[in-house]
C-alpha cells in the first residue's frame, strides 16, 4: 500500500492500493480494543428451568486457573465492520482495469494553423486517436477548453468535425477543477502557444500532452474597432490591432475595404511578439473588412470583418408641425437622420399632431393642445432611467403644453410633482408621449433640448445612440502560434501507461452495510431467544 | 353444572367432567347412611354434630369448639372434634408458581384440568369446595361454596389464572393460615421447592382433616433439546448456572427429580398424606381415580 500522491506516479510505478485520506486508517487501532472488550467469551444462551437444583450435578466446571477463555466470536464481525468503515473513510483508490481518459482539446484559433498538410487541430486529433487505439477498452471523453462543461462525447469523425468547426470562437481556459476527477486520466491536445492553458487548478498537470506545433511564424489581426467621426457623422474612424504571434520580424500590408471597394492600405513591420495599431477613416458603410497580405499559415486571422450596422444613423419620420427646436435637435444628432413621413424604411417617427406616422413604427408623440404653463412641483425621473442618463432640468425654464394621464401599464419616465411629463405607453408598438413645450421661443434657447431628444429616442429605440463603438476582438494572444512553455512540459515525459484509479469507498460501504445487517440479524436472533424468558419477567 | 363458554378451551369439557364425577361418586362419598350392609363405615373427623374425640387447640380453630372441661382438666386448650358428615368441606390448593409455567406451561394446564375435575366432582356430590392458588403468596382465593353456580366461580378463577413466567416462588405454607375449620385439602403442585415442601405439608396437616398431595411432573422439561454451553436460569429464583447441555446432563437431572419424588413420597407415607406422582403425559382421569382409591386406604 502506498499513500496517495496528487501527481501521477512516474513510469514504472505499480499502483496496488492508495488512499486519499490515510489518516482514517489510524482507526484500525480500535480492532485490538474491540477484541479486548469481547474477552469475556461468548454470550451463552439462557434456558429457563423449573428448579436449578435438579441440574446441579451437570454444572459445567469453571476454567482451570490460567486457562484463557476464547473471546466472543462476535468480535470478528464487529471488528470487520469497524475496519470496513475506517478503510472506506480513508477513500481507497484501486487501479481500474478499464482506463478512463478525458481528452482536453485546445480549440484556440492557433490550432487552425496549417502545418505541412493539415491544420494543427486535425493533426493533434489524429495523433490522439492513434494513441487511444493503443489503450484497450478505454473510456474516452472529449471536451474542449473553450467550452469545458460541454462533453463532445467519444472521439469520432463527427465529434472531430464539431470541434474543428467551433475552434477559435471562444477563448480557451484551463479545465475547471471540478472536471479534473482523479479517477480519470487527462490528456491535452494543444500547440502550446498559450501558456495559460497549462496552469491547471490545484497543481494538477495533464497526464499526457499531445503537442502539434511546427510553424512558428504568424501575423494576425487581433482586434478591429470603429466609431463615428466626431466631426463628420458620415465617416467612421477605425482602429486595427495587428499582432506578430511568431518568432521572427514580419512585414505585412494591411488593406481596408468596404462594400464600395478597397479604401486604403498601409505597410507594417512588426517585431516578434509585438503589436501595432493602425488608424483609418472610412465613409459610412454597412461593414468593413481588413486583410493582411501576404497570407500566412494561419489564414483565419489574416482577415477580419466588422459589422458597422450599430453605427448607422436611424431615420426618423417627422411631420410638418414639428417645432423647429425638435427638428434641429434631430438634424444635429449624429445617430439620427430626418426623413419624410412617406419614407418606407424609417425606424422611428416624430408625431407632432398630424398622426401621419405608420402605426407599426416606434413613435415619439409631442402633445401641445393648450397654452404653455409652468409645471408645479419638483422634477423627478423614473427609476427605470439610469442615474447616469438623467438630465438636470430647471423647472423654472420648463413649460408644458398638454395634460398627460398615465394609464395602467404605462411607465412615467419624467414627472413634475404629480404631473407626468414623459410617458412610455404600454402596447405592442413603442410609443412615448411628452407634454413638454418645444414650440415656444423660450424653449428653443434651452440647452438641454438635444439631450432630451437623445434620451427620448434612446428609450424609444432601446439602444444607446451616442458614442457607439463597433468592435470585433479575437482576444489577446489569438495570433500566437509559437509554442512556449508547453514544449518543455511535453518533453519532460508523462506516463503513458498509468491506469485510472477507481474510488472503492462505495464498495466498502456496501460491504460494511451488509456486515451491519448481519450484526443486526444476529442481535435480533439473540434477543428473540432470550425474550421468551427475560421478556416474561414481572 | 354447565361450563361457561369462554373457558371451555381451558378446562375439561362438560361430558368429561360428568363422566369423571360418576366414576368417582363412590370414592367421594365418605359415609353412606342407607347402605350399611356388610360395608364398614369408617368414622373420621370432619364437619358434623356427632362428637368424635378431642385434640389440642391450634390457631384458627373455632373458639366455640373448645371443650372447657377438658381444657381445665388438662390445663391446655382442647377442642372437640366431630364426626364427619357425608357432606364435607374441601379446599383445593393449586400451585401457580413460575415453575409451573416452564416448557409451555404443560404442568399448569394439567393442574388446572385436575383442579377443575376435582371441584366439579366434589360439588356434584354436595360437598363444599374452596380454591386457593398460591405462589410466594396467595394469588387467588375462591371461598368455599356449593352448587353449580360455585363451580362456575371456580372455573372462572381457574381460567383467569396464569402463573408468572418468572420470579414467582412456591410457598405452600402461606395457605395454612387461610384454612379454617375442618376441611379436606387437595394440593396440586410440582413440589419443586426446598425440602420438597415437606415442612409446609406438615403445617397443613395440622389444619385439615385429610391431606392429599398430587405431584405434577413433566418428563419433557428434563430435556433441554440443545447441545453446547448454556446458562440455566431458575425461573423462580433467577439464579444462573453454567452447564453443558446433553444427554448426560438430562439423565442426571431426571435422576435427581426421581430422588426428590421418592423423598416426598416417603414423607407422605409417614405422615398419612395421600400422595400421587402424575406425569402430565398420562390421562388425568385415570390418575385422579387411582389417587382417590389409594387415598381411601390412607386418609
Amino acid at each position: 500500500m502506498a499513500a496517495h500522491a496528487a501527481s501521477p506516479s512516474g513510469p514504472g510505478t505499480i499502483h496496488l492500493l492508495s488512499f486519499a485520506a490515510p489518516i482514517w486508517l489510524s482507526g484500525l487501532l480500535l480492532l485490538p480494543v474491540i477484541r479486548w472488550l469481547h474477552r469475556g467469551g461468548r454470550q451463552r444462551r439462557a434456558i429457563p428451568v423449573s428448579r436449578l437444583e435438579l441440574w446441579q450435578r451437570s454444572a459445567a466446571s469453571s476454567p482451570a486457573a490460567g486457562e484463557r477463555r476464547p473471546p466472543d466470536p462476535a468480535w470478528r464481525r464487529r471488528a470487520l465492520l469497524t475496519a470496513l468503515l475506517f478503510v472506506a473513510l480513508s477513500d481507497p483508490q484501486l487501479p481500474e482495469q478499464r482506463t478512463r481518459i478525458t481528452l482536453w482539446i485546445d480549440d484556440s484559433l492557433s490550432m487552425l494553423t496549417r502545418e505541412a498538410h493539415r491544420t494543427r487541430m486535425v493533426e493533434g486529433l489524429a495523433q490522439a486517436r492513434s494513441l487511444l487505439a493503443g489503450v484497450p477498452d478505454a473510456d474516452v471523453e472529449v471536451r474542449t477548453l473553450g467550452d469545458p462543461w460541454h462533453s463532445v462525447g467519444a472521439l469520432t469523425d463527427a465529434s472531430v468535425e464539431t470541434i474543428v468547426a467551433g475552434a477559435g470562437r471562444k477563448p480557451p481556459t484551463a479545465p475547471p477543477v471540478a472536471l479534473l476527477r482523479g479517477e480519470r486520466l487527462h490528456w491535452l491536445v494543444t500547440d502550446g502557444a498559450h501558456a495559460a492553458l497549462f496552469e491547471w487548478p490545484g497543481d494538477r498537470r495533464p497526464d499526457r500532452i499531445i503537442q502539434v506545433a511546427g510553424v512558428t511564424r504568424n501575423v494576425g489581426l487581433e482586434r478591429l474597432s470603429a466609431r463615428r467621426n466626431l466631426n463628420d457623422p458620415e465617416r467612421y474612424d477605425l482602429l486595427l490591432k495587428v499582432t506578430n504571434g511568431g518568432t521572427a520580424v514580419e512585414t505585412r500590408v494591411v488593406a481596408f475595404a468596404t462594400d464600395a471597394g478597397e479604401i486604403g492600405s498601409s505597410t507594417l513591420r512588426i517585431e516578434a511578439g509585438a503589436s501595432a495599431l493602425v488608424n483609418a477613416a472610412i465613409p459610412a458603410s454597412p461593414r468593413v473588412r481588413a486583410t493582411l497580405q501576404p497570407a500566412d499559415a494561419l489564414a483565419e486571422d489574416d482577415e477580419i470583418v466588422l459589422d458597422l450596422q450599430p453605427l448607422r444613423r436611424r431615420r426618423v419620420a417627422t411631420d410638418s408641425k414639428c417645432p423647429a427646436a425638435l427638428m434641429a435637435a434631430i438634424r444635429t444628432h449624429p445617430a439620427l437622420a430626418v426623413a419624410k413621413q412617406s419614407t418606407p424604411d424609417v425606424e422611428a417617427a416624430l408625431d407632432c399632431g398630424t398622426h401621419g406616422a405608420a402605426s407599426d413604427v416606434a413613435t415619439l408623440r409631442v402633445l401641445a393642445d393648450r397654452l404653455p404653463t409652468r409645471p408645479r412641483g419638483s422634477v423627478q425621473w423614473s427609476a427605470t432611467v439610469p442615474a447616469s442618463r438623467r438630465i438636470g432640468l430647471d423647472p423654472e425654464g420648463m413649460q408644458i403644453a398638454a395634460r398627460l394621464r398615465a394609464r395602467p401599464g404605462d411607465d412615467v419616465l419624467l414627472a413634475a410633482g404629480a404631473e407626468p411629463l414623459i410617458i412610455r405607453r404600454a402596447g405592442p408598438v413603442k410609443t412615448l408621449e411628452t407634454s413638454l413645450d418645444f414650440g415656444s421661443e423660450e424653449s428653443t434657447r434651452r440647452p438641454e433640448i438635444p439631450l432630451l431628444v437623445n434620451l427620448m429616442f434612446e428609450q424609444l429605440l432601446d439602444d444607446r445612440l451616442l458614442d457607439e463603438i463597433a468592435i470585433a476582438d479575437r482576444g489577446a494572444g489569438s495570433a500566437m502560434v509559437a509554442p512556449g512553455r508547453a514544449g518543455a512540459i511535453a518533453d519532460s515525459g508523462r506516463p503513458s501507461d498509468s491506469r485510472a484509479l477507481r474510488n472503492s469507498a462505495r464498495l466498502l460501504l456496501v460491504a460494511a452495510l451488509l456486515v451491519l445487517l448481519w450484526e443486526m440479524i444476529a442481535l435480533g436472533r439473540q434477543w428473540y431467544r432470550s425474550s421468551d424468558f427475560a421478556g416474561a419477567r414481572p | 353444572m354447565a361450563t361457561p363458554a369462554l373457558i371451555r378451551g381451558v378446562l375439561p369439557s362438560e361430558s368429561e367432567l360428568q363422566s369423571f364425577a360418576r366414576a368417582a361418586a363412590h370414592l367421594l362419598t365418605e359415609r353412606l347412611p342407607h347402605a350399611l350392609g356388610s360395608r364398614t363405615v369408617r368414622r373420621r373427623a370432619g364437619v358434623g354434630i356427632q362428637h368424635l374425640d378431642h385434640r389440642d387447640y391450634t390457631a384458627g380453630d373455632e373458639v366455640r369448639h373448645i371443650d372447657w372441661r377438658q381444657t381445665a382438666r388438662r390445663r391446655r386448650p382442647i377442642v372437640r372434634r366431630f364426626e364427619s358428615e357425608s357432606v364435607s368441606d374441601w379446599i383445593i390448593l393449586l400451585d401457580a408458581s413460575s415453575s409451573m409455567s416452564v416448557h409451555g406451561a404443560a404442568k399448569w394446564h394439567a393442574a388446572v384440568h385436575m383442579a377443575a375435575a376435582m371441584s366439579y366432582a366434589l360439588l356434584d356430590h354436595g360437598h363444599r369446595v374452596g380454591l386457593l392458588a398460591f405462589g410466594a403468596r396467595v394469588l387467588a382465593e375462591c371461598p368455599r361454596g356449593r352448587g353449580r353456580h360455585h363451580y362456575a366461580a371456580i372455573a372462572g378463577q381457574l381460567a383467569a389464572l396464569q402463573p408468572a413466567r418468572a420470579g414467582e416462588r412456591s410457598a405452600l405454607g402461606v395457605c395454612a393460615r387461610l384454612l379454617h375449620g375442618a376441611a379436606s385439602v387437595f394440593t396440586i403442585s410440582d413440589f419443586l421447592a426446598d425440602d420438597e415442601m415437606c415442612s409446609d405439608l406438615s403445617a397443613l396437616l395440622q389444619r385439615c382433616t385429610a391431606l392429599h398431595a398430587l405431584q405434577v411432573t413433566d418428563s419433557a422439561e428434563m430435556e433441554l433439546r440443545e447441545a453446547g454451553d448454556f446458562d440455566l436460569v431458575d425461573v423462580e429464583t433467577g439464579a444462573r448456572m453454567q452447564t453443558r447441555a446433553g444427554e448426560h446432563a438430562e439423565t442426571l437431572a431426571a435422576a435427581e427429580r426421581a430422588a426428590m419424588t421418592d423423598r416426598l413420597r416417603g414423607f407422605c407415607a409417614r405422615s398419612g398424606i395421600a400422595f400421587t406422582d402424575w406425569d402430565v403425559t398420562n390421562p388425568w382421569q385415570h390418575t385422579l381415580l387411582r389417587h382417590l382409591v389409594r387415598a381411601q386406604s390412607i386418609c
